[in-house]
This record gives structure tokens, sequence and C-alpha cells, in this order.
């Protein structure tokens, strides 16, 4: 698999090389390598010129200048680090509000009926959608993006939890109730426990959607002090750089598959192996 | 008290049983619909359980065994007639009605022992050091000493009900209520588990209700088998079975008692599924197929 991989990327570089169409539509792979290891402070020159002036070193350009005086001015790190707090701040807002209205929405038949379809619908706003408001109600703010990202995941979250608890079977709260365990305890020993496989997928579910989130609303916030990944992409966009637009968006695709990978899948994993949910 | 010393498993010999003062069951004139209009699942149920008495439940698929059991337990309230456990009312479920359930009901995120522990550690009073004492020896009267670390899943059919069984034990109920326990085993370990269950039941003489479709199950273990009608649920008939225990399985006295038992089940059935012929008769009279509503027998 690998291999068919680095085939592939192989081909399309001899494509490149060989076809000679314009690097600033349709880069190949070694200008985007060379992108990455910008964004990171490091001039490259592996892909080919894409201009008379590239790779361009000087001090001409204002942007690529290398001088870093702390890692704060590499991009990739800035981006990456204000991206990760908004990302664990809004995630974690959006579980708590999530679990609140999913765990409200099983107890009480009328809130249930009156949230369920609204927030079935609300999934079908694709998030960015909620930026307008938050530019209104927050103005070019953290807590704009923050509520963009909130939005975007924490219905999805409400309606997993709902759905997780809603699927225990009814034996357990039984045997619960058989063996003394009431009120709080029956939430905390039984249906918490007992919910687990279904609330690990609907976490992993809300991690997407708020990651999405989180990059449509850096993308719209471009004018908030902290730059985020989003921020990069529109600012590469800008400069008309498409080896780094391609770049970042590999980035996000990369960054938001290891966080999957590293703790959602592996978290849902281990919650399955406990409960014997795994095959063979 | 230790449940050593109630159950005497130091010495090995089951040791002439305590009189179980505790556990004496009586159910009034109960009713249960579960839809307003719709005919009743249980009617008009008059039982009384002794303490220390095996009773098992016996009928066709419909007949409202588990109802009964669930009204026992406190998971249904009756539509008219009382419950009484000891002189007090059954009102919701709690642990002197133990119940082991037909597909074990054992919480997959916890241990063997967790699980047989988990009782005790709602009730709050104990210790962690008594509790444990408490569940290695609720888990060494169902053979499973060893198997306290193992999760859920990796215990076979058999072992998972002995550990529902611990966990009901160990929280020294009054009664145990035995829902279709093992229905899902195959035929040795159901055997097996009969013997063990005799072997329980003869050293702490609970009283036992136990619900079963089998009536080879019925007779091995009961004192006394309460035959269920179908639609509505009613009392037909209670026999009482004059073995002693521990019984050979493989007699001829429970054969034969098998033998007549499930002739009185199989004419209720006749019954049933002639009413059900009645009802459901299409235009050329087609006739039903008779006698195999619910006389599944999987001894």
């Amino acid at each position: 698999m690998a291999l068919t991989w680095i085939a592939a990327l192989l081909a399309w570089e001899m494509a490149y090389r060989l076809i000679q169409w314009p690097a600033w539509q349709f880069p190949a792979p070694s200008h985007i390598i060379d992108a990455l290891f910008e964004l990171v402070g490091f001039k490259t020159a592996l892909g080919a010129a894409m201009s008379a002036h590239w790779p361009s070193p000087g001090p001409e350009d204002g942007r690529r200048a290398l001088a870093f005086t702390t890692l704060w001015d590499i991009p990739l790190l800035q981006g990456l680090a204000v991206t990760g707090v908004r990302l664990i701040i809004g995630f974690f807002a959006s579980v708590f509000f999530g679990l609140l209205l999913g765990i409200l929405m099983w107890r009480i038949r009328f809130l249930n009926g009156l949230f369920g379809p609204l927030f079935l619908g609300l999934q079908t706003l694709p998030s960015v959608c909620w930026v307008p408001l938050a530019v209104i109600i927050f103005g070019l703010q953290e807590t704009g993006v923050l509520f963009v990202l909130v939005m975007g995941s924490c219905f999805a979250i409400a309606i997993g939890v709902r759905d997780g608890l809603r699927v225990i079977p009814p034996v357990y709260q039984k045997a619960g109730q058989m063996m003394g365990a009431k009120g709080w305890r029956m939430y905390r020993y039984v249906l918490l426990p007992a919910s687990l496989p279904a609330m690990a997928s609907s976490l992993r579910q809300g991690f997407s959607f708020a990651w999405r989130s989180l990059m449509g609303a850096e993308l719209m916030f471009m004018a908030v002090r902290n730059h985020g990944l989003g921020y990069l992409l529109d600012f590469a966009r800008s400069f008309g750089d498409v080896a780094q637009v391609l770049a970042i968006m590999i980035l996000m695709i990369a960054i938001a598959m290891l966080v999957d990978r590293m703790v959602f899948a592996r978290l849902e994993r281990k919650i399955h192996e406990r409960f014997g949910l795994l095959q063979g | 008290m230790s449940l050593l010393n109630i159950f005497n498993l130091h010495n090995g010999q089951p040791a002439a049983p305590p009189p179980a003062q505790r556990g004496h069951v009586v159910m009034q004139s109960v009713t249960k619909a579960f839809a307003r209009g719709t005919a009743p699942a249980v009617q008009d149920i008059n039982l009384t359980v002794k303490p220390g008495e095996f009773v098992v439940v016996v009928g066709p698929s419909g007949c409202g065994k588990s109802t009964l059991l669930n009204l026992l337990a406190g998971m249904l309230h009756p539509d008219s007639g009382s419950i009484t456990l000891d002189g007090q009312p059954v009102r919701a479920p709690g642990p002197d009605r133990a119940v082991v359930f037909q597909d074990h009901a054992l919480f997959p995120w916890l241990t063997a022992a967790e699980n047989v522990g988990f009782g005790l550690k709602m009730s709050g009073a104990r210790g962690d050091g008594e509790r444990a004492d408490r569940v290695a020896e609720a888990l060494a009267m169902v053979h499973l000493s060893h198997s306290g670390d193992k999760l859920v899943h990796e215990l076979s059919g058999g072992m998972k009900q002995r550990v529902a069984i611990a966990r009901a034990l160990v929280m020294d109920p009054a009664v145990l209520l035995m829902d279709e326990p093992f229905a899902a085993l195959d035929a040795q370990t159901r055997t097996l588990m009969h013997a063990q269950l005799q072997e329980l039941w003869v050293q702490t003489h609970k009283t036992i209700i136990f619900v079963t479709h089998s009536v080879g199950e019925a007779v091995r273990l009961a004192d006394r088998i309460v035959v269920l009608h179908a639609m509505p649920g009613r009392v037909r008939k209670t026999i009482n079975v004059d073995l002693s225990h521990p019984r050979d399985f493989d007699s001829k006295d429970i054969s034969e008692l098998v033998q007549q038992v499930r002739r009185e089940i199989e004419d209720e059935v006749n019954r049933v599924n002639s009413q059900m012929a009645e009802f459901w008769k299409p235009e050329g009279g087609a006739d039903m197929d008779r006698g195999t509503l619910g006389v599944g027998d999987g001894i």
C-alpha cells in the first residue's frame, strides 16, 4: 500500500516534469514538500522553479524572510498552537454541552420532542453558516471562533449521547435496581459505564465535527489577532501560493487523522475490548 | 455473619440446613394487564411460597411466567391484588429479592469479581476488606474462585450464569428469583448447572422461585411445580415433587414425572392452540399444527 502511494507520487512528479504545466495552478509533490519545510522555517528547493526568481531567498519577499527571532514567529508553530488551544477549549465546551443536552433529552421526553428534530436539522447546516451570527454577536474575537466550533459539534454530540443512552439494554438497569443502585449511583455506576461504547463513538464523531468547524471558522475570522491553521490557508491563498495551500490542507487532514487514531480510535478500541465487542 | 458460617463450606459436607426463616412469599389474587382493556398477562394468581421452598413455575410460552417473576421482583406492579415478602409489601426492586436473569445481565465493563461485589458496593455499609472476602466466598460457592479477574466476555455461558448466581447470593437475599437462567446453555452445561444449583440450594436453603418452559428442568429441581395456563395466565395446577435432594437426574421417578407433567401441559397447549386456530381460522378452515406451541423441552 505504501509502495503504491510512493509510486503514485513519483508518477505525479514525473508527469509534472515532463508536461510542465503551470506550477501556480498545479504544483508537483516536490513543491508541496518545499512549502511544508518553509512553514517550519527551512528553505528547500526540491521542486522545479515556479518562476525565474523561484525559490527567492531574498529580503524582497518579506513574508518568506527566514530570520525568525522566536519560535512564535514560525508560522506553522504559531498556527498549531493557536489552533490546538482553540480546539481543546472548544471541544471540551462542546462535550460539556453535548453531554448535558443529550442526557436531558434522554430523560425528559418533552425536551427530546422539542430539541430532537431541531438538532438533527442543525446538523444539516454547514458550520461556517454560524460565522455571520458569531461576528455580529461576538465581533471578531476568539469567542466568536469558539462559538462556531461549539455550534458545529455539540448538537451532533448531544444526539449521539442520547442515542447511546437509549440503546443501553434495559436489563442492566433492572440488574442495577435489583442490587440496590439508586439515584445518582444508578447514573454513575450503571448507566454511564453502560453507555461508554456509544459515548466513545459520539466523541469521535464530535471531534471530526469540531475540527471541520474550527477550520472553517479560522478561514472566515481572518481579522482575529491570533492566527491558526485556517488563517495560514487563506493567507497562502492570498499570495496565490498553491503549493502552500495544498501543504496546509494536507496538514489539516494529517492532524485530524492523527488525533483520531491516537486518541479517539484508541479510546474506542479500549472500550470495545473491555466490553468484548471486538470480532475475533 | 459470614457466608461461610451460613453455608458451611469449610468442611465440604453440607451440614443440616439451618431453618430458613426468611423468604415467605405470598401473592394474593394478583392481576396484571400490560395495556388497558387488553387480556391480562396474569390473572388472579394466588401463590404462597414457604421459606426455603424451591418452586418452579412452568408453562407454555406467553403464559405470563416472566410477568409473574417481574411482579415478584418489583419491576412490575400488579393492577390488583397484593404481593408480600415476609409480611412486607413488594413495591420496588431490591437486594432482598435477587434476580438471576435469562441473559445473565452481568455488567461487561466489570470483572467477574467486581460484578459479584456490585450489590455490596451499592449497599455501601461494608468496608473493602469484608467486601472482598464475601465476593471470594460467593465465587467459591459457584466454583469460580480462579476466574474473579476475568472480564465477562472471557467467560463461557455457564460461567456467566454462575457469576450471576454468585452476584445474587452474595447479597444474602430472602428469596432468589430465577428467570429461565439456563435456557441459553447447551444440554451438558445445563445438566451441570442443575446439579450445582441443587447443591447450592441444599447448602443454603434459600427460597427459590424458578421460571422455565422446560418440564424436565422443573421436575429435576422443584419441591413444587406450579403449572400456568396461557391467555390469560392463571395457575392451572400445582404438583408436589416428593423426591429427596440431591436427585439422580436419570432416575425412573424423574422421567415418569416428566411424562406426567408434560401431558398436563400439552393438554393446555392444545387448548390454547385450538382457541387460536378458531380465532385465526382462514376461509377454508385449514387445520392448524397442534401441540407444538411452547413445549420447548431442552433437556
